[in-house]
């Protein structure tokens, strides 16, 4: 019989006591083992919204954006001067315009325009809208209140020698390529776009009396964004007459650890009263910050329902050995070192701790979800009431898929919907999250026998002797 | 041989120092049946405890063949115990989860001692304690005082030490019984030619032992 069957078989010495150690130690190892899955799933959530913020920074001139607003253009040396700002990797410059359909009657596309805003000059174009005016169109149509006749929508153009639109979206191509340094009269132009004109990858169109060429088709996502055409900035700017303006930087920063100090650099470069400097880092560092409590809050819970597993097994431990205490001695006194007998309860605790272990693992892959979620829900909730009141709240859908907002009224200030944008958390029991599980389980036994191995290290066998 | 010179044991009774073992010097030649006799309190365990190496002297010195134990470190005293010195106890002291067999391969466990050969030995020794294999993988509980007494003297001789120490190891056990173990411990001071001191108090069965010593307030006097 070795050391360790000895510790094994004195474990299950006291049956009743036993059990009574092992489900309280199941209770506390579960509940540590659904904090760290909580943890984990914590970690992997915060990783994708870190993802979802990316590093861009858009810049548009103060007081404009897109064709709404006024103000001064932006410039192609304040895109310069963006590009040399600390923590800035890259900067590309973004002009807007709209074509319009080739039509006898011009009058009422012009009234549009008109209204369209500061893309300079209007083009003509063979390409027809995809998107069909419908009441929106209509309305905004409409001027005093009287109806204009039908129109055919204008289309969105980009100038751009980026690879994203001006929401910071990047041109997802799903045909051909998209444009590149030396393309002059090439074009990307978005699916629904492509299929209304017929339009493949190597077919021309018209526009501003130029004749483009299809290089690529892009699929954006959403009906708005794939009825643009891109064309490259030069281009752009020189037939809206607009060679030295672009409407939007789109900028990256180092890293998103850089994200803040690369906008107050372009802040302070450029402005507050030349540009402004926007991301959307800030609604989801909302969300990240409310799962970095989350998960503060799961290692806490981790550590200590740990140190209280290991508090178990320590007392447990504490009066086994005051009870063997004169098993020790003979122990001793027959020739068993310090070593093999101190090893001898460290396998018994660590047999109770297993036992508990297991079950504990049980209880935390069937309730670690709920754990994890009822954590998020409770923080995300707390949060949310610290953003002061809300009122009359109104969702809007950003161009490109951006996600929900609540408008703040009175303060203009947008809160996200912390909630929404944090979702279900996912908790599944890993590999990682086991094998930390079975290191926490073993430092929990080793420490909770510390203390009875020293006690155990001092029995003198003499004492064996007294009592005789 | 055993030979203790100047042997002494002071521990500490508030302000006063108290002399459990007081000086005493003697040897027992191997394979001598000595008995060690004394009122309570006498010192007779603190003696048995010295040269078991249970405890460390205050002074003097406990010499087994040319080697003085009092002068040994923690570690080696672990190491001599384990494998000089066996012990038998009033109380049996068995591990009471461990069958009659495990207990008598214990300390040839802790001498690392190959499964096998610690199984062989165990049942050879318990067979030679008077113990039949039906009674080898009983626990301590379900064996009589008598034959747990017999477990101890072979767990006692598992690893053939040149000393086999007893306290008191028929005091528990009825006179019939305790008459059958003593004269077990006798043969086996032969038949192993291993030395036994065994602190009694009957003086009866001391009066058959080789040698006796008498302790007095912890001095040795004339048996």
């Amino acid at each position: 019989m070795s050391v360790v069957s000895r510790g094994v078989k004195n474990a299950f010495r006291n049956g009743l006591r036993t059990s009574a150690v092992v489900l309280i130690l199941a209770i506390s190892i579960g509940l540590s083992l659904s904090m760290l899955v909580a943890n984990k799933a914590v970690e992997g959530r915060i990783a994708d919204l870190k993802e979802d913020i990316g590093t861009t920074i858009q810049i548009h001139p103060a007081g404009s954006q897109g064709f709404q607003g006024g103000g001064e253009p932006l410039t192609n040396a304040d895109l310069n001067k963006v590009r040399k700002v600390a923590d800035v990797a890259s900067a590309d410059g973004i002009t807007q315009f709209m074509l319009q359909t080739e039509s006898d009657d011009d009058t009422s596309q012009n009234n549009f325009m008109m209204r369209g805003g500061s893309g300079g000059t209007a083009g003509e174009t063979d390409l027809e809208s995809p998107v069909d005016a419908g009441t929106l169109g209509q309305r905004f149509n409409s001027v005093d209140g009287e109806d204009e006749p039908d129109i055919k929508l204008p289309i969105r153009g980009i100038g751009t020698d980026g690879t994203m639109e001006d929401t910071g979206t990047a041109f997802n191509i799903t045909d051909g390529r998209g444009l590149k340094d030396g393309d002059t009269y090439s074009a990307v132009v978005g699916k629904t776009l492509a299929e209304k004109n017929d339009l493949s990858v190597g077919d021309t169109f018209t526009a501003y009396d130029k004749k483009f060429t299809v290089v690529g088709i892009m699929d954006q996502g959403t009906e708005f964004a794939n009825a643009t055409v891109v064309i490259p900035l030069a281009t752009a700017q020189d037939l809206t007459d607009t060679e030295d303006e672009v409407s939007t930087i789109i900028a990256q920063s180092d890293s998103i650890e850089t994200l803040e100090s690369a906008m107050e650099g372009i802040k302070d470069t450029l402005g507050e009263d030349t540009a402004d400097v926007t991301t959307t880092q800030r609604n989801i560092q909302e969300a990240v910050d409310s799962l970095k409590s989350v998960q503060s809050i799961s290692i806490v819970g981790f550590i200590s329902s740990l140190a209280a597993a290991a508090l178990i097994v320590l007392m447990v431990m504490f009066v086994i050995v005051r009870e063997r205490r004169r098993e020790i001695g003979v122990l001793k006194a027959i020739g068993g070192s310090n070593r093999s007998v101190v090893m001898q309860f460290i396998v018994e605790a660590i047999v109770l701790v297993g036992m508990g272990g297991i079950i504990g693992l049980g209880a935390a892959v069937v309730s670690s979800g709920a754990v994890a979620n009822a954590l998020v829900s409770g923080s995300v909730s707390s949060s949310e009431t610290t953003e002061g009141p809300s009122f009359g709240t109104s969702s809007s859908q950003e161009a490109g898929g951006g996600p929900r907002r609540i408008q703040v009224s009175g303060t203009g200030d947008t809160v996200e919907d912390t909630k929404e944008l944090v979702g279900d958390v996912t908790a599944s029991v890993g590999a990682s999250t086991l094998l930390y599980g079975v290191l926490g389980m073993l430092a929990v036994a080793v420490a909770g026998s510390a203390i009875p191995a020293w006690l155990i290290a001092k029995v003198r066998p003499a004492e064996v002797l007294r009592g005789e | 041989m055993l030979e203790v010179r100047k042997l002494r044991k002071t521990f500490q009774s508030g302000d006063d120092d108290v002399h459990a073992v007081d000086n005493i010097s003697f040897s027992v030649p191997t394979g001598t049946f000595a008995a060690i006799i004394g009122k309570s309190g006498s010192g007779k365990s603190t003696l048995l405890a010295l040269l078991g190496a249970l405890d460390k002297p205050t002074e003097g010195a406990i010499v087994i063949d040319d080697k003085d134990i009092a002068k040994l470190s923690d570690k080696q005293l672990t190491v001599y115990r384990r494998g000089d010195i066996g012990f038998v106890f009033q109380q049996y002291n068995l591990v009471p989860n461990l069958t009659a067999l495990e207990n008598v391969m214990l300390p040839m466990e802790f001498a690392r001692v190959s499964a096998g050969e610690r199984k062989q030995r165990a049942m050879s020794l318990l067979e030679q304690v008077g113990l039949g294999p039906e009674k080898h993988h009983r626990l301590p509980t379900r064996l009589s005082g008598g034959e747990q007494q017999r477990v101890a003297i072979a767990r006692a001789l598992a690893n053939r030490p040149k000393l086999i120490l007893a306290d008191e190891p028929t005091g528990n056990l009825d006179s019939q019984t305790g008459k059958v173990i003593f004269d077990l411990l006798h043969s086996l001071s032969r038949t192993e030619d291993t030395t036994i001191i065994a602190v009694t108090h009957d003086l009866t069965i001391a009066g058959k032992t080789d040698k006796v010593f008498r302790l007095n307030d912890g001095k040795l006097t004339a048996a």
